[in-house]
């Protein structure tokens, strides 16, 4: 990992005073070794806009078809006379043309509204398991005021994150090469631990370690993806978690029913962006209600900024968000779907966002898409495409001028084995529309293990 | 029918003013020309009143040169017979209060010589009076004058240089590790 702790722990906690708990968290004999620190970096000031949040996720309405939200003439305004990228943007909404990805990865600072300080700045690299690797910029508040989103989740079935000193919260679960690992504390739940773990073997001392430390802290909510969860389902550890949060990408029924029936709770796909956080949740395929006022979506035709009718499927488009460091104006998220409204929700069908890919190695491990991702940041390239048969060979087609096949091939070596057989193709032109990352495999969700 | 002259003929009359209209002003004693003497006349001459008493109050001691130097070169516009015609009410007010802004930023000789100033003035000088240059709309008469607007443009680079430090600042934040070292990260996106 290049990052390195620039913090002390009164620094990332600076409302909490006693740090026993993370300690004991960070020290545990069957704990994993982490390999860095983190905290909320909540403030008294930063602490009352996450409950603020909170409350007008209770109070706040959901826009009617038809209609843009109450809220969104005096928030255009705010950006008009506060962000530099939306200077020029008309007072009326729907004059307004669309944003995509790559216009902000040009320039993220242009999107930080005047009245942001820099003190608050917070930088975040996605490595696009989607697209192209950016910096998202946030604030301690835009990024707490995940809990509340997961709160009001999971008050729709009665569920209640207890929190507290002494207590493990959240737990998320990652299955990669090699991630940030960090025990944490959350200062908007009195204090309750936030773990950061990775299930590859290489992270602990011991591989029933992983079972053991799960077991003796058994967080209230597990979350990670769906490849994740079934490696964790094979570990079979005893803990009893409230709910499963599966996110990245799209959790099949078969998968879902597995984790149910283990873990004994319910397991929510969230459609969610690293720009903007929580866009939805989803407890049956292909279906995600909106759990967010202050977030808009809209359905535009792919080709031009005009909504599509009522019903039709498009481009997912979002406006708002809480984050005053990227305000979103009419934002193409790069997934499809349709939007219904019923009487009392709005929800988005049709998703086909994210399928979920397996890749193997050549001596039959899972492989995380994020770490292909992560291993093809060293390179410039416009786009790429990889393909897995199931003979494990993989298929690799790359868009950009300083690559060559040799250093492609050193790269998959070092992520599918010495052993894999790979065809690799550079090109420079005929740039693919559509997503700049495609990764597809013959494999399925039955094939992984850890 | 009242007849208002278009912008280049404004222009061109301008680029005609005397050189003694910007002889240095008399402040607290020293210099060569009455201002606000010299003011008292335009105004009783566009009135056609020639023995009225004094209307403007301009305090010369309390204004800076260069405004002083303005009102006087705007006092030779005046001579202009468009502004004979019309109705001068809003002359006190343009002169004593519309010129000190302005005045301080640019060399007074170029309100004559550069072409772009001597329409900024005409323009100026027309919108206050209530008229739009004759061959243009109202929109248009607007626009014009934003393009060649001294104010509107130092504000613009003063705001684009506020804008350049403030990308420059994040930039630098971005770059130190207490940024990256972001907060919790609760699911993967």
């Amino acid at each position: 990992m290049k990052l390195t702790p620039a913090l002390t722990d009164d620094e990332r906690f600076p409302l909490l005073s006693d740090l026993s708990f993370l300690k004991e968290l960070r020290q545990d004999s069957c704990g994993p070794r982490y390999n860095f620190r983190s905290g909320d970096r909540l403030t008294t000031e930063c602490l009352a806009k996450v409950q603020h949040y909170n409350e007008g996720l209770k109070a706040k309405a959901f826009w009617r078809p038809g209609e843009i939200p109450s809220w969104l003439p005096a928030w255009l305004d705010w950006c008009r006379s506060t962000v530099p990228a939306y200077r020029n943007y008309a007072t009326s909404f729907l004059q307004n043309h669309s944003l995509r990805r790559e216009q902000i990865a040009r320039a993220p600072w242009n999107f930080v509204s005047d009245e942001c300080s820099v003190d608050d700045l917070l930088v975040y690299n996605t490595s696009g398991t989607t697209g192209a690797p950016m910096d998202v910029l946030f604030d301690p508040v835009s990024q707490a005021v995940w809990i509340p989103q997961l709160e009001s989740i999971l008050a729709a079935d009665d569920i209640v994150i207890e929190g507290g000193a002494g207590r493990v919260s959240i737990c998320l679960v990652c299955l990669q090469e090699s991630t940030l690992t960090y025990a944490s504390l959350s200062t908007y739940l009195r204090g309750a631990g936030v773990l950061k773990i990775n299930l590859n073997p290489a992270d602990w001392n011991d591989s029933h370690d992983r079972i053991s430390y799960l077991e003796k802290y058994n967080p209230e909510i597990l979350t990670g993806d769906p490849f994740t969860f079934l490696a964790l389902a094979d570990l079979a550890p005893a803990i009893r978690p409230k709910a499963l949060i599966s996110s990245a990408m799209t959790l099949q029924t078969g998968v879902r029913k597995r984790l149910e029936a283990q873990f004994g709770c319910p397991v929510y796909d969230i459609y969610s962006l690293t720009e903007c956080r929580m866009i939805g949740v989803s407890k049956r395929p292909g279906v995600h209600r909106l759990i967010r006022p202050e977030l808009y979506v809209e359905i535009l035709h792919p080709d031009h900024d005009k909504a599509v009718a009522d019903g039709e499927r498009g481009e997912i488009t979002v406006t708002g968000g809480i984050n005053p460091f990227l305000p979103l104006i009419r934002y193409r998220t790069g997934d499809f779907a349709s939007l219904r409204y019923t009487d009392s929700m709005i929800e988005i069908c049709d998703f086909e966002g994210r399928e979920p890919i397996i890749f193997m190695t050549v001596d039959g491990r899972f492989l995380n898409n994020v770490d292909i991702s992560r291993a093809m940041m060293e390179f410039e390239l416009a786009a790429f495409t990889l393909h897995q048969r199931k003979d494990r060979s993989v298929e690799f087609t790359g868009w950009g001028a300083d690559v060559s096949e040799a250093e492609i091939q050193r790269v998959m070596q070092n992520l599918f084995g010495a052993a894999v057989s790979c065809h690799i193709t550079i090109k420079t032109d005929g740039l693919p529309e559509g997503k700049k990352v495609q990764y597809s495999s013959e494999f399925n969700e039955a094939d992984v293990s850890v | 029918m009242i007849a208002v002259p278009t912008i280049s003929e404004l222009i061109h009359h301008i680029k005609r003013c005397p050189p003694e209209f910007l002889a240095p002003p008399v402040i607290n004693g020293k210099g060569e020309v009455h201002t606000e003497a010299l003011a008292n006349d335009v105004i009783r001459m566009l009135s056609a009143d020639l023995t009225a008493a004094k209307a403007l109050t301009l305090t010369p001691d309390k204004r800076s040169p260069a405004e002083l130097i303005l009102i006087q070169i705007c006092c030779w516009i005046l001579t202009h017979t468009f502004f004979k015609e019309i109705d001068n009410r809003w002359l006190n007010d343009f002169l004593r209060t519309q010129l000190s802004a302005i005045a301080p930023l640019i060399k007074s000789e170029l309100w004559i010589q550069d072409e772009e100033r001597a329409e900024e003035l005409a323009r100026m000088i027309l919108k206050c009076s209530g008229y739009i240059p004759a061959g243009e709309t109202r929109d248009e008469s607007l626009d014009r004058f934003d393009s060649v607007n001294t104010i509107k443009r130092l504000k613009v680079i003063e705001e684009s240089k506020a804008a350049i430090e403030r990308a420059k600042e994040l930039r630098q934040k971005m770059a130190e590790k207490k940024a990256r070292e972001a907060a919790n990260v609760y699911s993967r996106e």
